[in-house]
Parts: structure tokens; C-alpha cells; sequence
């Protein structure tokens, strides 16, 4: 299946290796199944200061103890060390986007926590809503407690990161006659185990050390409002973010982020409780053995050439594409069950996907987060690009976040503008990353993006200016309460060297400069859990004018984009033309390119050309399943390298095959999709890129990994395309098998004949009845009988 | 007698190596009529190119070909023009050997039978003479190279022809009545394409013929024979099909070669009856359908051979069109071997009813065949029914060809025995009829 003619050892990296060195470094340390079903954890290649921490007896105990094994934890060495400590030594592991949780710096640790005084807010005073997915309205009466500050640290927090990150080994021995209620429903029962042992120390000085708890909390709870439970442990945490990019061709395009973390493992499947993390995702997740989802639901095209990359691409249609955890044994109805399952929560025809459009890539897709290996056979990827988006997928998308449409940054999407747009794409993303530094537990992220691009060039009479109002006709007026974080980010970079020709108002909480996708970006930063924003006015609405007309003669054009399209004529044969255009001054590099077509466009691999420079050029890497009909469809990778400043050209043919007339859409005329080839690539920064804080900058760079300061990750997609097969008459099938079975009943009859029949001399006859009539009317006539 | 034939030869080399380097040997290897999904030759370019690739050709729905011919062409596929060329001289160089030692036989038994009296007195002028049978043999050999339907089918290198030589080489073994080269041969053409089982009654009883067997259900030495015969070919199949397997070293092929034949599970359209009828089809009716469809080209073969026990190549002949109509992939190559057997019987033409039309309505659809496909594929302006029309009108054409060849066949028979004047019990001319 797999031919690897000669890749360079940078060109093997690629392919075989996860995308970045981080990432293989949290690799080592991802929390893996032992072999006996039980939690454990695998540790090899940690330094020896992780090594002792890893043995966490929880996997090893008996099953029929249901005893939390918190108190074994609690005594491993590890854990008597203090938190920051432990995440000091731990920093090899580096600040990763993937290891979420690893922040950079030894401090860093701290004021990331301090980042989240919602969480410890809201679960202070819920008392009684259990149970309840959508916690918004509980806690709206909540005051708002931004800025903890580094004063403000409690003891008890600093316990926290550990509590937290054991806590999932231990829920997963959760019996269900533990789960009595409790005094806060919105503290899983599981997590009273775990920390039995600590209370349990705590109360070492007595039964009425319990006055002295008590004392403890008060004393919190009049250091600051929202600090009274900051002694728990952090749990889930919800951050939004908007970037509002002007693009270089006048449009608007306007990302959303939300991104929902929980400190819980959802495989072990123990968990049962919910709160800012849908339920609905999260039984999925554990039910179907999901190591990693990402589904999107485009409309329109990403015009990169134009708008320049974009921060999160997707292709138009329908995109799933799922690794599965490597205890699924059937990933294949697996994946059946979680497309028909998520076509229901998101109103989407994901059940059309089926063998015909699933195919496994073998070196585009990695694992984004937390993973053991990639063997790609627990990887599908589907694309539906027929697939038409509207209000009734993003809907149920909306209906996933914490706050739902009622506060936060999410009262922006409002469905008839969302709409009424030249691109439309919403995201959800689900993967385990590390809980923090030391990588010995996972965590589970939920982003939910959502990217849109108005157009106010022609809209607006040529003007570009904008506004929050103008474009979604809404404006903010206060922030998710569940929100943790909740910014929006304007970028307003310089598009040229001369003075900004731009101005936004309000004035921004702060200017931020960040370096994404090898572009120097500045943006103006909007925080609105800041009081100081919503104090002048009672709610937000950016707006940015341009100072004078921006000659839009010089745009820039992203170092990697590329075009696909049908060539040829007629309804016989066809070509698949791929442009892939490296526009970098100096600098190659490869890129995998992923080709899926549906059977029913025969494809004739010996056909395929690769042509940079007028030369050929050989594919380092090639992996071609061809398709079988009506049952898969074709698959072609190929790792290919880029000269610097060039534009290879990627041609393949195809036949049309002629389907069954039931195989065709009701309007089959209109021709058959075929899905955005799969570009996925790092290309190097023109820019030289610094180790920046991805905390601070604005939401995406996290998802995907960049390697080193010298390239980013890329992943586009190219033009569907729409192409036309040759169609039978659909008001002939009657007409058609008459007409047929007659030939074949002409063939039989006349053989019948033949075969059956002698020759005989023909003897005269009596004649029929007409005759012997018509010679009893002769012989009245007297003329001669015939 | 061997210099006109190399004339020949030499004639059909030339047009070949000519079309092969004008720019109509692409559009014509475009062609449906001509490749079929079972036989195109972009399709073992693209089995090879797969197999370079470390895929296995029979993974996708591409590749249909025998393991055999992949093997074949993994060595000659820089000589591929040549092979073809060679391929189709040798094929025809076969048919006139084959035919040429038929003649003498048709001669001999012609003889014996007047000797004995058999013959009617009045049927001199059916007689066959050396004289007329003189160019028969040349005749069936300028008939397959020059046939436009060869020369295309070579021209697109159609692996049609290969499968035509293995028939071709099958018949000049059972003529001249080598039972073993016959069955390895008779298996080699199975096994390319699965139809040419049929042809295993007209060799069985030509060789029969040829040992004086007589064909009784109750003699030993009947089923002796049969045995022997039958057991040569399995082994030969068996011993094939177990190659292709220890050169693969997978079954993949069965399936993918037998089963696509089978089933029909490509609809690109041909000359053939199936790929209209099954796009058309209900999906619950389709196997029914299938199963009626692929029944057609054996489930003539008993009755023929029963009512032609006499005449076993001409029953071949007639077993060779049946293939080549109701063959699930059917191209003009399958058509143009079986044209080549009509000047044996060019002694049939005095008694055919309507060869004129029949051929008129063959040429004709020949022509509209590329006329109707770019009105309908390129042009836009007609629609599947056009195309559909004209393989039906040709399918009539060859089915009315073969039954009238077969009626004219078996009138000749009656009049030899009976006499060419017959005469009613009232001593009037009689007409002769088929009750």
C-alpha cells in the first residue's frame, strides 16, 4: 500500500513523526490503559524526578475494593511535594500548546490559575441545581471577581493542580452506591473520594477541627468574594475569545472561540457529572472510545489566496475526521455509530458518511493532543462536501456552550447574519491534552470555533469600515459569568510599513503583539471581565475606521495556497489539476497533499504528473488506495517538496463512470461533489518567530502545533470540485428493460425455432376458415374455389 | 498459397504500424466499442503502475485482468505495439491453418458420403469443390487482419486480442486433433475470460468426430473420452489458476476478475446488451436479472449441440457469436472473430434470407456508434437513449446474422439429403418450411 521511494530524513519526520518536538514530549508521558483495564500511567522517558510520581497504586488495587484511592495516592512522594515545586522540576516538558496546562515559566503556573476566577466563583454557591448541564442561569446574580491576584493565592489552591489531576484515577473506581447525594451537587461525588484522604489529614487535629474549618472558610470568603472555594480544585474552565481580522480584500472575518477544558478523563467513563463540558459530547466521547473529534461545518470557501491563511481552515461541507482510542476494537462501526450520533446533535447529514467517503489517511491527520502512537488505522476522515449549513447546525452548536446564546461573546451569533455572509464555518474540537506540565493526567478540551466573513467592501459602498453592530447587529453587553476568560482581539496590524491608516474605538484594554503563522500581528485587546470596560458605557461595540482609503493595490500573499480544478471536456474523461504555489523567496519544503475521490470518478494513477519548473517531480512518498465500487472511495497522499518560489502543477485523470439511475441525486444534472484535496504543510516563516507566550496570544495558535521558531503548521484545502457524470434516462426503466428482454426473446425465439423445428416439404392445406368461406361464396358466384 | 498469405500479413502490419503512430490511435483507444472495463489497455497500464506502486492491482475496481497477463506485460510493456501486431498475425495465421485442414476434412467427408451414396442425386451444385474451398483459408485470414474491428481492436490494444488468439490457437489444436493442446488451450481462453467454457461441446465432439467415436450416451468409449477430456481440462485450469495464485500469492484475482465479469458491476457503457438494461434496473430485480442475462451464453450450448452433433465447428461458430452477443463486456474485437468464420460458410450464401440488410444494418451502426456517443457525451444534444438505440439495432443485426447463418446452414443440410428440387405429392414445386 505504501511506497516510500526515498524521503530525506526532514521529509521521514513529517510523516512519521507528530508534528512537533512538543508534542512528542507529551507523548511520553500520556496516561495510557494498562493492560488490565484499570487506570495507570506509563512514563518513559521522563527524568527520573517524574519517574517516582508515576506510581499511582490506584491500577493496582483489587477491583472489589471500592475504597478511593486517593489515600494510596496521597502517599506517593510526589504528592507531598508542593505543587509548585513539582511543576518546576517538571518544565522540560516545555510549554506546549498541546500540554495546555504546562504554562512557560515557574510562575507561570500561578498566574494561570489566578486567570480562572470564574470557575471557583460559581462553584462556591451552587448548592442545589444538580444535575443540570446549563448552569447560565444559576449564577448570573454572582458578582464578578476579576483580577485575583497573586496576594490573593490560598493555601488551599495550591493543592489544587495535584488534586486535580489525580482526581480522574481515582473516580474511575466510582461505585455507584458512593454516589449519594451530596452537600454540592456541582462537586461530582467522585471527587469526595478523592480528597477523603486529605480532609482526613486535615481533621488529624480533631473532631473539632471542624470549628476550625469552618473559621478557614470565613476567613476566605471575607479575603475576597469568589475566594471563599478556592481551596478546590479547578475543575473545567470556559474561555472565550473573538478575533475580529479585517482582510486584506476589504472583508471582515470574525473567529470565535470557546474553549472548554475539564480536569476529568471522560474514557474512564465514571464520570457523571457535568458542568461546563456538554454531556451529550462527553458521553460520546467515553461510549465510543474517541480519542480525539473534530467536526466542521462550512459554507463557502476560504479564499486564502485572498484573505490569507486563515486561522482555522475548514473545507466546504461536512468534515469529521476521529482517532479512536486504541482499545476500540471495531473502529469501523465505532465511527458508523458516532457520525449517525453526532448527525443527530448537530441537525447535520452525517449519516451519509459511509465506506464510500471514509477513507484513512496515513500521514496528513496526527492527533492533535495528548496521543500514544498514531497508528492511523483508529484514525477515519470523512469529508461531505455536498453538505449545505444553516441555522439548524449552528443551533445545536450554540446550544453547546456554557452560557448558551444568553451572555458572553456568544450573543453575537445571531443566525440571520451569521448568514448572510461570504463564508460561514463552525468547529468542534475535542482532544485530551495534558493537564499540566508533568503530563501525568489528561485533561479534555472542547473548542468550539466558529469563523465568519462578511463582506462590507460591496455592502457598505465601498467603504471598509465596521463595527460589531454592523456586523452582527448586536453589540456586547456583558460576559459569560461562567467565562474564565473572555477577550476580544482586533487585529490591526500595519499592512505596510507606514503609520497605521486604521483606528479603533473604544480604546482597547491593551495592544498585544504576536507572531501567527509567520506574520508579524498586532492586535488591540478587548478584556471583558476588565471592570474598566464596561464602565463608560453599558455595552461594547468595536469599531474600526479606516483613515484614509487603503490602496489595496499590494496584497499580500500567503506563502503556501494553492487552487484545484476539472479540466477536460465531454462526459468520458476528465483531469484533476492541482496548483500548489510556494511563494516563499528562498526557502523549500514539503507538503502532503491528500486526495479523496468518490469511486464513481475512476481515477488512473499511472496518469499522475507532478510538474514544478517545467521538470518533473518525483513524490518522496505516495500512498494510493484505489477504489473499489460502490464501496470506497480512492485515496491518494503524496509527499511532495516545494522548490522555493514555484508552482507545482498536479494532474491526474479520470473516467466517468455511469451509475445506477438510482445512485443519482434527485438533481443529477447538477453534477457530483468531490471533496477539498488536503493540503497539509510547515511551512517556513518569512518572519523568524519567537518563543511567544501562547497564553496571551489570541486563541488558535494553540490548536495546531508549531515545531520551532523557523516554520507553522498549515493545513488548507482546495476548491471542491463539481463535476458532471454522464446519466441514463431516468423515465426509461420500463421502456428500457422491454425493449431489452425483447432483443434477448428475439435471440431465444429464433434459436427456439431452429433448434426445435425440422424442415418439412409444405403440403397443401385445407385452408383456414376465411378460405373455406370465401370458396362457399365463389361456388354461389360459379367462379373457380381458391 | 503461403505468398498471398504473407501479402496479407504484411498489408495488415503496415495499416497497424501506421494507425499506431497517427494521432488516431489515442482516440480510438478511447473508444468504448472497443475497450471494454475488462480489456482496456489503459487499464493494464494502470494494473502495472499499481504494482509498481506496491499496491495490488486487484484492490481497486480498475484492474479486471488475469494475473497472467499482468506477468506478460510486466516484460513486454515497452514492446506492447509489437506484441499486439504479433498477437494478431499469429491469431490469423492459426484460422488459416485451422481452416485450411477443416477444408480437407469437410473435403474427405464430402467424398465418403457420395461414395456412400448419402447425397441426394440433384445436389451437384451444393457440393463444395476444391476449386471454391481453394481461398478459404486466406479468405478468413485477410477477414480477421483487415477487419476494421481487428484493426481498431489491435490499434487500442484491446487484450480482446489476446484473448481471440488463445481461441484462435484453441481451434487449430482441436482441428488438427491434438486433445491435449486443445484442453490447455480451451482453459488458457477460460481462463481470460470465463466464456469460452462454452467451446468445450464442439471440441469435445469435433474430437470425438475425429476418433470415431460414436456419440451414444450409452457407449463406453463415449464417456471414455469425454472423461479424458474433460480431466485434461480441469487440470490445465487447475494447474493456470494455481499460477496466477503463486504469482500473486492471492486469490484477490477470482473475484476480481470472474466476479466483475459475472456480476456486471461496471455500467461504462459498450456495445453489449447489460449496461443499459442494468443501469435501468431495480436494485431488489438486479440479481434476478443477472442471473437471466449470464444464462444466455450457456444455455444454448446443450440444444446446439445436440441439433449440430454433426458439425462441430460450425457449431463453434455459432457458440463464438452467442459469446460475443451476450458477453457481459462485449467489444468489436469478440465480433471481429467470429466475422472471420464467414467465408467457410460462404457455400450458405445461395439460402441466406436477408444478409444484405443485416449487413447494411452492421456497417451502418459501426458508424453511428461513434456519431451517437459524441452527441450524447460531448455534444449534449442527444442522451443515453441514442446510444442505447444503436447497441440494441447492432445486437439485432448479429443475432439475425447468426440465426440466419443457422437456418441457411440447416436448409442446406435438408437439401443435400433430400434433394435441391423438391416436389409436392401433386408433383408441383414445393416450398420448404420449418415445422
Amino acid at each position: 500500500m505504501i511506497t516510500m521511494l526515498k524521503p530525506s530524513p526532514g521529509e521521514q519526520e513529517m510523516l512519521w513523526a507528530p508534528w512537533d518536538s512538543h508534542h512528542r514530549r507529551c507523548l511520553a508521558a500520556a496516561a495510557v490503559p494498562s493492560p488490565r483495564g484499570g487506570p495507570g500511567l506509563a512514563v518513559w522517558e521522563l527524568p527520573g524526578v517524574l519517574q517516582r510520581r508515576q506510581a499511582l497504586p490506584c491500577g493496582e488495587q483489587p477491583r472489589e475494593s471500592r475504597r478511593p484511592r486517593r489515600s494510596g495516592a496521597a502517599k506517593s512522594p510526589g504528592d507531598r511535594r508542593s505543587p509548585r515545586s513539582v511543576l518546576g522540576t517538571a518544565r522540560p516538558a516545555g510549554n506546549h500548546p498541546n500540554c495546555d496546562g504546562a504554562r512557560a515559566s515557574p510562575a507561570a503556573p500561578i498566574s494561570a490559575w489566578q486567570k480562572e476566577p470564574s470557575e471557583s466563583r460559581s462553584s462556591a454557591s451552587h448548592t442545589t441545581r444538580a444535575g443540570r448541564d446549563h448552569p447560565c442561569g444559576s449564577v448570573t446574580a454572582l458578582p464578578l471577581a476579576p483580577g485575583l491576584g497573586p496576594a490573593q493565592a490560598q493555601p488551599g489552591w495550591l493543592f489544587s493542580p495535584r488534586g486535580s489531576r489525580l482526581a480522574p484515577f481515582c473516580s474511575s473506581r466510582d461505585s455507584p452506591a458512593a454516589r449519594a447525594p451530596t452537600a454540592s451537587p456541582w462537586r461530582p461525588r467522585k471527587r469526595r473520594h478523592c480528597w477523603r484522604g486529605r480532609k482526613r489529614k486535615r481533621r488529624g487535629a480533631g473532631r473539632g477541627g471542624m470549628a476550625a474549618a469552618v473559621l478557614l472558610l470565613l476567613l476566605a470568603a471575607a479575603a475576597g468574594p469568589g475566594r471563599a472555594d478556592a481551596g478546590r480544585e479547578r475543575r473545567d474552565a470556559l474561555r472565550e475569545e473573538l478575533l475580529l481580522s479585517p482582510l486584506p480584500t476589504g472583508d471582515v472575518a470574525a473567529t470565535f472561540q470557546f474553549r472548554t477544558r475539564w480536569d476529568a478523563d471522560l474514557q474512564r467513563g465514571a464520570v457523571s457529572h457535568y458542568r461546563l463540558f456538554p454531556k451529550a459530547l462527553g458521553r460520546l466521547v467515553a461510549a465510543l472510545g474517541v480519542r480525539e473529534l473534530h467536526l466542521a461545518l462550512t459554507q463557502g470557501f476560504w479564499r486564502t489566496r485572498y484573505w490569507g491563511q486563515p486561522p482555522l481552515q475548514a473545507p466546504a461541507g461536512a468534515e469529521l475526521w476521529v482517532w479512536f482510542q486504541p482499545t476500540v476494537t471495531d473502529v469501523d462501526k465505532a465511527w458508523k455509530e458516532l457520525s449517525n450520533i453526532l448527525s443527530g446533535i448537530f441537525c447535520a447529514s452525517l449519516n451519509f458518511i459511509d465506506s464510500t467517503n471514509t477513507v484513512i489517511p496515513t500521514a496528513s491527520f496526527k492527533p492533535l493532543g495528548l496521543a500514544n502512537g498514531t497508528d492511523h488505522h483508529l484514525l477515519r476522515y470523512a469529508v461531505l462536501p455536498r453538505e449545505v449549513v444553516c441555522t439548524e447546525n449552528l443551533t445545536p452548536w450554540k446550544k453547546l456552550l456554557p452560557c448558551g446564546s444568553k451572555a458572553g461573546l456568544a450573543v453575537l451569533l445571531k443566525a440571520e447574519r451569521l448568514f448572510h455572509s461570504s463564508y460561514h464555518s463552525q468547529a468542534v474540537h475535542i482532544r485530551p491534552i495534558c493537564r499540566d506540565a508533568s503530563c501525568l493526567a489528561v485533561s479534555w478540551e472542547l473548542r468550539q470555533t466558529l469563523t465568519v466573513v462578511f463582506d462590507f467592501f460591496s455592502s457598505g459602498q465601498g467603504k471598509k469600515d465596521w463595527s460589531l453592530f454592523k456586523m452582527f447587529s448586536r453589540t456586547l453587553t456583558d460576559t459569560c459569568p461562567l467565562a474564565s476568560q473572555s477577550k476580544v482581539y482586533v487585529d490591526i496590524s500595519p499592512k505596510n510599513k507606514e503609520k497605521e491608516l486604521l483606528e479603533v474605538s473604544p480604546p482597547p484594554t491593551s495592544v498585544h503583539e504576536a507572531i501567527v503563522q509567520g506574520e508579524k500581528k498586532t492586535y488591540a485587546v478587548y478584556d471583558l471581565l476588565s471592570p474598566l470596560l464596561f464602565n463608560t458605557s453599558r455595552s461594547l461595540n468595536v469599531q474600526l475606521k479606516w483613515k484614509r482609503p487603503q490602496d489595496s493595490s499590494e496584497m499580500p500573499i500567503p506563502t503556501l495556497h494553492a487552487q484545484r480544478y476539472v479540466a477536460g471536456y465531454g462526459l468520458q474523461t476528465g483531469e484533476i489539476c492541482t496548483l500548489i504555489y510556494n511563494t516563499h523567496p528562498y526557502r523549500a519544503f514539503p507538503v502532503i497533499l491528500l486526495e479523496t475521490v468518490p469511486w464513481y470518478l475512476r481515477l488512473y494513477v499511472h496518469t499522475l504528473t507532478i510538474i514544478t519548473k517545467g521538470k518533473e517531480n518525483k513524490p518522496s512518498y505516495i500512498h494510493y488506495q484505489p477504489a473499489q465500487d460502490r464501496r470506497r472511495p480512492h485515496l491518494l497522499e503524496m509527499l511532495i517538496q516545494l522548490p522555493a518560489n514555484s508552482v507545482t502543477k498536479i494532474t491526474i485523470q479520470f473516467e466517468r463512470a455511469l451509475l445506477k439511475w438510482t445512485e443519482y441525486p434527485p438533481d443529477p444534472n447538477h453534477g457530483f461533489y468531490v471533496g477539498s484535496s488536503v493540503l497539509s504543510a510547515l511551512v517556513p516563516s518569512v518572519t523568524a518567530m519567537k518563543d511567544m507566550d501562547v497564553e496571551q496570544s489570541p486563541l488558535f495558535a494553540s490548536l495546531f502545533p508549531s515545531s520551532d521558531g523557523s516554520s507553522y503548521f498549515v493545513r488548507l484545502y482546495t476548491e471542491p470540485l463539481l463535476v458532471n457524470l454522464p446519466t441514463p434516462d431516468f423515465s426509461m426503466p420500463y421502456n428500457v428493460i422491454c425493449l431489452t428482454c425483447t432483443v434477448v426473446a428475439v435471440c431465444y425465439g429464433s434459436f427456439y425455432n431452429l433448434l426445435t423445428r425440422t424442415f418439412h416439404v409444405e403440403e397443401p392445406s385445407r385452408g383456414g376458415l376465411a378460405k373455406r368461406l370465401a370458396n362457399v361464396i365463389r361456388k354461389f358466384r360459379g367462379v373457380p374455389p381458391l | 498459397m503461403a505468398a498471398p498469405l504473407v501479402l496479407v500479413v504484411l498489408a495488415a502490419v503496415t495499416v497497424r504500424a501506421a494507425l499506431y503512430r497517427s494521432s488516431l490511435a489515442a482516440f480510438i483507444a478511447e473508444r468504448v466499442e472497443v475497450a471494454s472495463p475488462l480489456n482496456a489497455w489503459k487499464r493494464v497500464v494502470e494494473g502495472l503502475a499499481l504494482l509498481d506502486l506496491g499496491v495490488s492491482p486487484y484492490s481497486g475496481a480498475i484492474f479486471h485482468e488475469t494475473p497472467l497477463i499482468i506477468y506478460l506485460f510486466h516484460f513486454l510493456i515497452e514492446y506492447a505495439e509489437l506484441v499486439f501486431m504479433i498477437t494478431d498475425v499469429l491469431t490469423a495465421v492459426a484460422l488459416y491453418l485451422a481452416i485450411q485442414d477443416f477444408n480437407k476434412v469437410v473435403f474427405k467427408k464430402q467424398k465418403l458420403l457420395i461414395e456412400l451414396d448419402k447425397y441426394a442425386p440433384d445436389v451437384a451444385e451444393l457440393i463444395q469443390t476444391p476449386m471454391e474451398m481453394h481461398y478459404i483459408p486466406l479468405k478468413v485470414a485477410l477477414f480477421y487482419l483487415l477487419n476494421p474491428y481487428t484493426v481498431m481492436s489491435c490499434v487500442a490494444k484491446s487484450t480482446c486480442a489476446i484473448n481471440n488468439s488463445v481461441i484462435a490457437f484453441f481451434i487449430l489444436a482441436t482441428i488438427k486433433g491434438s486433445a491435449f493442446l486443445s484442453a490447455v488451450f480451451l482453459a488458457l481462453a477460460t481462463y481470460q475470460s470465463l466464456y469460452p467454457l462454452t467451446l468445450f461441446a464442439p471440441a469435445l465432439l469435433y474430437l470425438l468426430q475425429r476418433q470415431f467415436i460414436p456419440i451414444k450416451l450409452k457407449s463406453k468409449s463415449f464417456w471414455l473420452y469425454t472423461m479424458q477430456y474433460a480431466s485434461l481440462y480441469l487440470c490445465s485450469l487447475v494447474v493456470i489458476i494455481c499460477l496466477s495464485f503463486f504469482l500473486l500469492n492471492s486469490w484477490d484475482f477470482i473475484p476480481s476478475v470472474y466476479g466483475f465479469i459475472l456480476s456486471v458491476p461496471d455500467l461504462t457503457p459498450n456495445i453489449g446488451l447489460f449496461w443499459y438494461f442494468f443501469a435501468e434496473m431495480f436494485e431488489h430485480f438486479s440479481l434476478f436479472f443477472v442471473c437471466v442475462f449470464q444464462i444466455n451464453v450457456f444455455f444454448y450450448t446443450i440444444p446446439l449441440a445436440i441439433k449440430l452433433k454433426e458439425h462441430p465447428v460450425f457449431f463453434m461458430f455459432v457458440q463464438l457469436a452467442i459469446i460475443s452477443i451476450f458477453k457481459s463486456y462485449p467489444t468489436v474485437g469478440d465480433v471481429a472473430l467470429y466475422i472471420a468464420f464467414l467465408p467457410v460458410w460462404s457455400h450458405l450464401y445461395r439460402f441466406l434470407r436477408n444478409i444484405f440488410i443485416l449487413s447494411c444494418v452492421l456497417i451502418f451502426c459501426s458508424f453511428l456508434f461513434p456519431v451517437l456517443w459524441h452527441l450524447w457525451i460531448y455534444a449534449g444534444s442527444a442522451n443515453s437513449n441514442f446510444y442505447y438505440a444503436i447497441t440494441l439495432t447492432f445486437n439485432i443485426g448479429q443475432i439475425l446474422l447468426i440465426s440466419d447463418y443457422f437456418y441457411a446452414f440447416l436448409r442446406r443440410e435438408y437439401y443435400l439429403t433430400h434433394g435441391l428440387h423438391l416436389t409436392r405429392q401433386d408433383g408441383t414445386e414445393a416450398m420448404l418450411v420449418l415445422k
